[in-house]
């Protein structure tokens, strides 16, 4: 079991390095996405300032939900999908190295470059560690629960927009603790509640998802 | 060893077959046959428990293999029409990386050996998607060459692409595995006798 977690990972990831193209892309996505609001909104920082947090969290959000789709679609299409189930392998544990590595590859640099992007919005740098904080938390949740709906899509005409209208609505509460926390501290607000919550969050898809996750692939190849 | 029982399986209103029946013993095989979309695939997907029947059950070892299928799946390999292979791996990669999944763990130096012996020698560093369609299918059945602790083979039209040399080692491979106790259920369109345990099943 640990070598086979272990080996899907280091396929996963190898994949991803061969096709870097994909995660810049995901990644310049992000950063023309963010970079549009200050332009549009104009240079206010009081403005800028409020706004910066849920600008970012919306720029990841959409980038995760933009790599989704990779996330089983090629598997799916080339067979791989097949083997992972007829593996003798736990699915569930195979389906957790597959949204870890797309988590990595995807969701990872945005958390990282995220605090670069705060900047541009005249974020304290204690602000800045707290975005980055709840990106951290935040993101795998989106990975989680949006492989939900991407496996949920598999070999669905137009699959894509599918899973967007699908997922959308269980992102709402992650952005709204994820942003809100940022938000709250500007404001002078006891935050815990938020990354309590956004934790929580954290728990419950690692522990829930990967088995909808599983159950959603089988009915996808029956 | 393997038992089908008043198996049925339909989509929509097409009936694919119905009432189908059959036994196998270890140290066996079974070709299938059929024209186009006569259910072939659909057969061997019920067989290795990744669809589920509309009637009828399919029972390895006296267990249905819907119900313990992941009990079930440990022994089976299943080479399926779409091979499995990324296309941005080397074929040696290919083989390094899923093999673990199906519970072996080769050296580097097994994995060159086995795809060698598969006629791959000068390619086999090279990304997949730059190897012809045969040789395609070279790769993925060089896995075969690990999967003998799996009984039951099932392989959908393994002979696909292949040129008369690599068809007569792979029938060896699959007489090889039958005679050590083994299973091997396989679809073709080609007629042939190459594997003279096999019985034959026509579907129609």
């Amino acid at each position: 079991m640990h070598s086979a977690f272990l080996s899907l990972l280091r396929k996963e990831l190898l994949l991803a390095f061969r096709q870097k193209t994909d995660v810049v892309t995901v990644l310049f996505f992000f950063l023309i996405v963010s970079s549009l609001f200050p332009l549009a909104v104009g240079p206010e920082l009081s403005t800028l300032k409020i706004i910066g947090p849920g600008v970012i969290w919306v720029g990841a959000l959409l980038c995760s939900l933009l790599a989704l789709h990779r996330v089983f679609e090629s598997d799916f299409n080339d067979g791989s999908l097949e083997h992972l189930v007829l593996s003798g392998e736990p699915l569930t544990i195979l389906v957790i190295a597959k949204v870890l590595a797309h988590w990595l590859v995807t969701g990872l640099p945005v958390v990282i470059v995220a605090p670069l992007i705060g900047l541009q919005f005249g974020l304290s740098q204690a602000s800045l560690v707290l975005l980055l904080g709840t990106l951290f938390l935040g993101t795998p949740v989106l990975s989680l629960i949006g492989s939900i709906g991407a496996a949920l899509t598999l070999g669905v005409r137009g699959g894509a927009a599918l899973t967007s209208i699908l997922i959308l609505p269980f992102y709402v509460p992650i952005l709204i603790f994820g942003a809100g926390a940022v938000v709250a501290d500007l404001q002078g607000l006891t935050i815990e509640g938020h990354l309590s919550v956004l934790l929580a969050m954290l728990c419950v898809s690692i522990a829930l998802a990967p088995l909808a996750i599983a159950s959603a692939i089988k009915i996808a190849l029956e | 060893m393997l038992d089908v029982r008043n198996l049925g399986f339909s989509r929509g209103k097409n009936i694919l077959f119905e009432a189908l029946n059959f036994s196998l013993t270890s140290s066996s095989a079974m070709r299938v046959t059929g024209s186009n979309g006569s259910g072939k695939t659909t057969l061997l997907r019920l067989l290795s428990g990744l669809s589920r029947p509309d009637q009828g059950m399919v029972c390895w070892r006296g267990e249905s293999v819907t119900k313990n299928h992941s009990e079930f799946v440990k022994s089976v390999n299943f080479v399926g029409h779409d091979d499995g292979l990324k296309k941005q791996l080397t074929a040696a990669e290919n083989l390094r990386f899923t093999l673990p999944l199906l519970g072996v763990s080769p050296s580097a130096k097994d994995v060159d050996l086995a795809l060698d012996a598969a006629g791959l020698e000068s390619v086999k560093n090279r990304p997949v998607m730059h190897l012809s369609a045969g040789q395609k299918r070279r790769v993925a059945l060089s896995r075969l060459d690990f999967m003998s602790h799996r009984a039951l083979w099932i392989l959908d039209e393994p002979f696909t692409s292949l040129d008369v040399a690599a068809i007569s080692s792979l029938a060896e491979k699959l007489n090889k595995h039958i005679e050590s106790g083994g299973l091997v259920i396989f679809t073709t369109h080609q007629s042939f006798d190459m594997i003279p345990q096999a019985v034959s099943l026509v579907l129609d």
